[in-house]
């Protein structure tokens, strides 16, 4: 029982951090690529910041990877 | 040893035997089910409480040769015309450079060697993985927190030194001029508490501003925390992820495929495997793209 409810624990908990990462850095590469095709000239500026951006975004989900891994851990 | 056993024992019996000691205190050393045990485990020797990674250790050591030989290499072979792999890695150092000057805008010389330093590292930890057999560092949780702490470190040293050298340029000079950089410094840690202090009038500043004073500081001693746990943390995960999921496929793919699929196990090798190399990069360069931003945060601010 205990192991079954961590392993689903551990499932849900990377599925959500992945879905709102994903949710998240789309929204960001649509609209820096939108950007980048309204204004060509100003593509490195946006293309690093928007690299930074998707670091941020991305750590959140991460977070929510080791999470599961300890949670596995400790379950299994 | 089971509760029942435990609850039967006499009193002395439980004062007499000694409680085990844990052999392995590592945090990452897990088993989970499904996956083979090598892909995520670490072989070490374990000292009492103590565990030597000894593979990271080793693979650390070999991407140090690794550099080492290619810097007294590239060091003795520049030319004024550059070769291929020389104009490459000016391509990489100039494009760092660019990025130091939108984000910072002068005196970047002093930061864009520690910065390519640190990407070149993380760039051979995370490309030693596409080697076959070869178990990249930054995996292990060890060598990205020791990198993020060097980064740390880095980006403290260069905020002191702009504000002592702020004060010189002020013409206070002496151990005056250092104790007022520090100072300085310092203040960073209430950040926007000066303007607020400034800008705020009569008797609810003196009673708003110390509770303020009390919780900026503790923010921004969080965000620095903070700075290194994302920074280590995020580089640990993507690269044992990567390397994870390469061995998994693999894995999937010698031993649970139809027998028919198991020639094919080299498709999914080469992309898996190009999508390692285009992660280790790209964490590389967010290392150290971060690593500039937190140096042009302490050194342009205010």
């Amino acid at each position: 029982m205990g192991l079954g409810l961590g392993l689903l624990g551990a499932g849900i908990a990377i599925g959500l951090g992945a879905f709102g990462a994903a949710l998240g850095q789309g929204k960001a590469i649509a609209s820096s690529a939108e950007s980048i095709g309204r204004n060509p000239e100003t593509g490195s500026f946006i293309r690093t910041t928007l690299l930074i951006g998707l670091a941020f975004i991305e750590s959140l989900c991460l977070y929510a990877l080791v999470i599961s891994i300890m949670i596995m851990g400790k379950a299994a | 040893m089971t509760g029942q056993e435990h609850q039967s024992m006499t009193l002395l019996q439980k004062l007499t035997t000694e409680p085990p000691m844990p052999t392995d205190v590592e945090w990452m050393t897990v088993k989970i089910p499904g996956v083979p045990e090598h892909l995520y485990n670490f072989y070490g020797i374990t000292f009492q409480t103590n565990t030597i990674h000894l593979d990271t250790l080793a693979m650390t050591w070999l991407v140090m040769l690794v550099i080492l030989v290619i810097g007294i290499v590239a060091h003795f072979s520049i030319r004024w015309i550059p070769t291929p792999i020389q104009s490459l890695f000016e391509h990489i150092y100039a494009y760092f450079e660019d990025l130091g000057e939108t984000l910072i805008s002068k005196n970047i010389d002093k930061y864009i060697p520690f910065v390519m330093t640190l990407f070149i590292f993380v760039l051979a930890c995370n490309w030693i993985a596409l080697i076959p057999g070869f178990i990249p560092p930054t995996r292990d949780y060890n060598t990205t927190l020791a990198l993020a702490v060097i980064a740390f470190i880095g980006f403290t040293y260069f905020g002191i030194m702009k504000n002592i050298e702020d004060e010189k340029s002020h013409e206070v000079k002496g151990i005056k001029g250092i104790l007022l950089g520090v100072w300085h410094w310092m203040l960073h840690f209430i950040e926007p508490l000066p303007d607020l202090w400034i800008s705020m009038e009569g008797a609810m500043k003196w009673i708003l501003c110390p509770i303020l004073l009390v919780m900026f500081l503790i923010l921004n001693i969080i965000e620095e925390v903070i700075r290194i746990v994302s920074l280590s943390v995020r580089l640990m995960g993507n690269i044992m992820g990567e390397h994870m999921v390469t061995g998994v496929f693999l894995w999937l793919t010698l031993f649970m495929a139809q027998e028919w699929l198991k020639p094919m196990n080299w498709i999914t090798s080469i992309f898996v495997g190009l999508l390692g190399a285009l992660t280790g990069f790209i964490q590389a360069f967010i290392f150290a793209v971060l690593t500039l931003a937190y140096i042009a945060g302490v050194v342009e601010g205010h």
